[in-house]
């Protein structure tokens, strides 16, 4: 990935759309049983955008390119998606396995020393554990 | 839904390659595809952020259309203030019909979808990039979004799933 068009204003930019993906994500799910297929389009729609920026900022975070405060965003918002995984799940259909793409895209919450506590359903763990059995032991 | 959001929808679920004429058919079928004007919520932060740049939104349920075109203008700085949603969609369609436009199929969270990126021609903005993506819904039969990137790859995470390029 080419990250030399990106500048601050991106990161910036990228930053709040992910915020916004996080912090308002209670208030979507409280009201995803209740929203019509169309407007659970429109937010999937926003996550499109708002998932593969969060790729490229983990691209800019390996590449050194963001300032300790944004780096510190990051780790807050991304320590934010991970507690409401089960929220994730249950409007996108995103398991935890694929919310943890991050730590393989970039996040300075891999260097945190803070827990993080994730609430997950139990049948989510069930998948997991199947995920990380080595092929060979299925 | 239209014929050729069932073609789309084939195209995804056998995985197989368009043909010229079916690329095609695509192509002019998102060109004249309406923007999702469906009545949508806008969340505390979102609300937030906007009245922090100087934009006030109406308590009620807002245009899809007109909440993506509002990120596009005061978060992303990819079309002009004062940008309306007709333009806007004008814009998107313009996208649509450049001559070289690559064309993915894909699933996005269960979707059936088809994409194109084609170069931008909305260039005097803050923050221009290189290609417009228009993302529509062969389910919805309407284009979800459409925002300026700089490749694809920026866009298309491991979760889009049956990801083909087509043309």
């Amino acid at each position: 990935m080419d990250l030399q068009g990106y500048g601050s204003s991106h990161i910036e930019a990228f930053l709040l759309h992910y915020e916004i993906l996080v912090r308002d994500l209670a208030d979507v799910a409280a009201e995803w049983p209740t929203l019509a297929e169309e407007e659970r389009g429109h937010h999937r729609a926003t996550l499109l955008q708002t998932w593969g920026n969060r790729q490229v900022l983990g691209h800019l975070f390996r590449g050194g390119r963001l300032t300790e405060a944004q780096q510190a965003r990051l780790a807050e918002l991304d320590r934010l998606l991970l507690e409401q995984a089960a929220r994730m799940e249950q409007c996108y259909g995103l398991e935890l396995p694929e919310l943890l793409a991050i730590f393989r895209w970039g996040t300075p919450l891999s260097q945190a020393p803070q827990l993080v506590r994730i609430e997950v359903e139990p049948a989510a763990l069930d998948r997991l554990a199947t995920a990380l059995t080595p092929a060979a032991q299925r | 839904m239209t014929q050729v959001d069932q073609l789309i929808r084939s195209l995804v679920m056998s995985n197989r390659p368009a043909t010229t004429e079916e690329q095609h058919q695509v192509l002019v079928h998102v060109a004249q595809a309406p923007v999702s004007v469906y009545p949508v919520t806008i969340n505390r932060w979102l609300r937030q952020a906007l009245e922090a740049r100087g934009v006030q939104v109406s308590s009620g349920k807002q245009p899809a259309v007109s909440v993506h075109l509002l990120k596009r203008i005061y978060f992303d700085g990819q079309w002009p203030i004062g940008t309306t949603v007709e333009q806007f969609t004008r814009d998107l369609h313009q996208a649509v019909q450049h001559p070289q436009v690559p064309l993915w199929t894909y699933r996005w969270l269960g979707e059936v979808c088809a994409g194109l990126l084609a170069p931008s021609h909305v260039r005097h903005v803050p923050h221009p990039e290189a290609f417009i993506f228009v993302a529509y819904s062969a389910d919805h039969g309407t284009i979800t979004t459409g925002f300026q990137a700089s490749g694809p790859e920026t866009i298309f995470t491991d979760a889009v799933a049956q990801l083909r390029r087509q043309r």
